[in-house]
């Protein structure tokens, strides 16, 4: 027995009294539904004036259950609670509702939701029409899936088993063939008749009126995990409103399971949940490989179960393979700032989240804001100048391009920041690139250095000083670069910021703090009486077992993820010690004639949980702490 | 009908026994395996088992608080038959979530006191969790024993959920604490 079951079967034998105990609380809830349910169903049958004799009338089932044992031999039977179950009155959604077009391209054998952007083929699928087939495909309790070209190659093919799928309708809904003679796009939309008892994987899968798809038939080999990639972020952006979650996921004939990325999922394991299931499309690459593409929906999908192989696909994308840098001592497009240099090969996993791609040459996606975090520094990227398209060789799917991308690390980042060594040589151990869409939720995240292969990425020394602009206007464009001086990442929490006010909190910085090997600190002065107090540190006299899981603090658009926290609960307020870390610097700030530099933004932001575990993070505490309004400790005094 | 005149029926190996059990405590049995195995299918198998568990050990023996006694069994079952579905390799629910966490306040460089039971451990927690305040104490059983949810808790507690994982992180803190001091922690 492991450390972990010993626990878990300890937490089974705890006394009886404490169970009991805390049962009483735990059956409050109910309680108290059931009283809401109970005045909301009874005002709801006196206004529709529904006789309570119907209800009366269908409390006469007594479903019995039969107790069984091992061997099968029936000990007793059990009469069930009276239940009375609701007919369905609701029609089923459509399997994938998706609020615009999902559209196939069989030119680059991709799905783009391509609403208000044009698409490779050269057709330009506007706004409107999107919104229009959205519209119809909703009234057909239908979905648009493809663009092919033209009427007989998609889905209806050439007498295949596996493509009689009779269950399917299909409706042209409009051709946007867009003068491209060999190119005639037509939409289809199709529609689900489903089962989800029948679907069960054995050899095929049983759907709807008894179709059955061999998926022996399916031809071998898999490995195109840009597609996959691709679905999979397609299929987590979708947001049914009925609460079930409607995953893509491909099916490899192979081995018969579900693929997402280089995970394997048994869809047997998720029967439970899964509500309707159907072949949507194959893709057939180059006569060498064959996918095919399975819509699920899942109802009452556990969502820490997505969340988790959401988390799986984020996790792979952390897989740096495929994916190299180097840095530009001093990039002359930047201004001679320092640059990361990203080259990304197609064959990478980072491919499909980073370009979008227009007459097979990769088109940078202009939404997507990028953060780099260099030994733990966090630097928001404003300029991506420019990806440099190796042309080389012909680009094909079988010779594909790679691409490299310059990161303007901006004004703020410094070499001088590194410890290096007696041979001037730095070795990074941690560099990351993190990529969001424009509603600043984590879409991709890599880890460019895996300490678990290498010992890092040693890096010389510059030998001719760089010049990184020396002066730095904390509120003039130089500082505008990053964008974390506009606004941070997180929103922040308003309650908290209105305790903060009321507890009339102050901060300040300690320029060398002993206890953290002299780093620079930030020193946060609470009452002890405060609300935020209390809610973070329940136990004064010692805060330390109180603390959440990463405290942050956000520096004039730098993050630092703080390296050490130290309390002072001697005086009449809790003071706290917040280590910066030895990659913090007084240089990076201009201080005026007087050695005095106002800070514009601080604020403090606090995990409770691992967020590197999580698909999107937010902070559970977050706080601005520079308003002059409220709060002293703005100006700070350069350091002798 | 009252605990003890349902455990009158099993010493008189009277059928009705199971049936006014289950009359009595499906939902909350149903509820407990649910959390554990995120299917109701496989709840419904635990809670049979778990009849047929009070059946074979009643007698000989008599417990006092049916439910308590009912809710063990059948935390164990489900947490013995997660473990046995291949599918839980990769997680299975809520009850992950709160053996995770509670793995989390093992250190992975601390290893158990050799001799030591899961008995001599649960008297141990269970003398831990009487010297807790009533929220952190009834919080960390509904969480750990239970395996409801944050946001279950957040709404039977009336706590914001934030405020029910910080409180749930310093009751596992503490917990990690005194078993070191109890020298069972190494």
């Amino acid at each position: 027995m492991n450390k972990n079951e010993l626990l878990e079967n300890a937490i089974g034998k705890i006394d009886d009294d404490l169970l009991l105990d805390a049962e009483t609380v735990r059956n409050q809830k109910p309680r108290r539904r059931f009283a809401f349910f109970l005045a909301a169903a009874c005002l709801t049958l006196m206004l529709l004036a529904i006789p309570i004799g119907i209800l009366i009338g269908n409390r006469n089932e007594t479903p019995e259950v039969p107790i069984i044992t091992t061997n099968n031999t029936v000990i007793t039977t059990v009469t069930l609670p009276t239940t009375t179950i609701p007919p369905q009155t609701t029609a089923r959604p459509s399997v994938l509702d998706i609020p615009g077009a999902m559209l196939f391209d069989e030119n680059d054998n991709r799905f783009n939701l391509s609403v208000g952007k044009p698409y490779s083929s050269g057709v330009i699928i506007t706004d409107a029409q999107a919104r229009d087939w959205a519209k119809r495909v909703k009234q057909e309790n239908s979905v648009v899936i493809g663009l092919v070209k033209d009427s007989t190659s998609v889905l209806v093919a050439e007498g295949d088993e596996y493509y009689r799928i009779t269950y399917m309708e299909f409706t042209v809904l409009e051709d946007v063939s867009g003068g491209h003679e060999e190119t005639v796009t037509v939409a289809y939309a199709c529609r689900y008749q489903l089962n989800a008892s029948k679907y069960r994987p054995a050899s095929g899968y049983t759907i709807g009126n008894g179709t059955n798809i061999q998926t022996d038939e399916i031809v071998e080999n898999v490995g195109f995990t840009n597609d996959m990639f691709h679905l999979a972020k397609l299929c987590t952006e979708m947001n049914p409103k009925d609460g079930s979650a409607a995953l893509l996921l491909l099916q490899d004939a192979k081995d018969k399971k579900l693929n997402l990325g280089n995970i394997t999922y048994e869809l047997s394991d998720y029967a439970d949940y899964v509500m309707d299931a159907c072949l949507i499309h194959n893709i057939n690459r180059n006569h060498a490989t064959s996918l095919s593409i399975l819509g699920v929906r899942m109802l009452n999908f556990p969502t820490d179960m997505l969340r988790e192989i959401i988390h799986d696909s984020i996790w792979l994308r952390r897989d740096p393979d495929g994916v190299s840098f180097s840095f530009e001592d001093s990039y002359e497009t930047f201004d001679n700032h320092p640059a990361l240099s990203v080259t990304v090969d197609y064959q990478s996993i980072f491919y499909n989240d980073i370009f979008i791609v227009e007459d097979n040459k990769p088109k940078l996606n202009q939404t997507n804001k990028w953060v780099i975090t260099i030994e733990g520094v966090r630097y928001e990227i404003e300029n991506i100048w420019h990806y440099k398209y190796h042309l080389n060789h012909e680009t094909t799917y079988a010779n594909p391009p790679s691409v490299a991308l310059y990161f303007d690390l901006g004004p703020n980042f410094s070499w001088s920041l590194f410890d290096y060594d007696e041979n001037d040589e730095y070795t990074f151990k941690d560099i990351r690139i993190d990529l969001y869409d424009e509603n600043n939720k984590l879409i991709c995240s890599t880890n460019l250095i895996d300490t678990s292969e290498c010992d890092g990425y040693t890096h010389k020394k510059p030998s001719t000083p760089v010049t990184p602009p020396e002066t730095i206007d904390p509120v003039g464009k130089g500082i505008d670069i990053l964008r974390g001086k506009e606004t941070p990442t997180h929103e922040p929490d308003p309650q908290l910021m209105t305790l903060l006010a009321m507890d009339n909190a102050f901060f300040r910085f300690e320029n060398a703090y002993t206890e953290f090997n002299n780093h620079a600190a930030l020193v946060l002065s609470l009452n002890k009486e405060s609300v935020i107090t209390e809610d973070l540190f329940l136990d004064l006299d010692d805060p330390q077992t109180n603390i959440g899981y990463v405290w942050e603090v956000i520096i004039e658009g730098i993050t630092y993820e703080i390296e050490g926290i130290s309390f002072d609960n001697t005086s009449s307020e809790l003071l706290v010690y917040l280590d910066l870390g030895h990659n913090f610097s007084w240089s990076r700030y201009s201080y005026n004639e007087n050695g005095e530099y106002t800070f514009e933004e601080v604020t403090l932001g606090i995990y409770l949980s691992d967020y590197h575990s999580q698909p999107t993070y937010t902070y559970d505490y977050f706080a601005k702490l520079t308003d002059d309004e409220f709060y002293g400790g703005n100006t700070h005094t350069k350091p002798n | 009908m009252t605990d003890e005149q349902i455990v009158s029926l099993y010493f008189e190996r009277n059928e009705d026994a199971i049936r006014q059990t289950k009359i009595k405590y499906s939902r909350y049995l149903l509820s407990v395996a649910q959390n554990i195995l995120s299917s109701r299918e496989d709840a419904e198998e635990c809670e049979n088992s778990t009849y047929l568990a009070a059946w074979n050990s009643i007698p000989p023996h008599k417990p006092k608080t049916l439910s308590t006694y009912l809710g063990k069994i059948i935390r164990h079952l489900a947490i013995k038959a997660k473990r046995a579905q291949k599918a839980n390799k990769r997680g299975g629910g809520e009850a992950s979530l709160s053996f995770d966490e509670l793995s989390e306040c093992i250190p992975a460089s601390f290893s158990w006191e050799d001799s030591i039971t899961d008995d001599t451990l649960a008297t141990i927690i269970s003398a831990f969790l009487r010297t807790l305040p009533d929220t952190e104490r009834r919080l960390f059983i509904c969480r750990y024993f239970h395996c409801d949810s944050i946001a279950a808790l957040s709404e039977t507690f009336g706590m914001k959920e934030s405020r029910v994982k910080t409180t749930l992180m310093r009751t596992r803190q503490k917990l990690a604490t005194h078993l070191v001091e109890k020298g069972v922690l190494l």
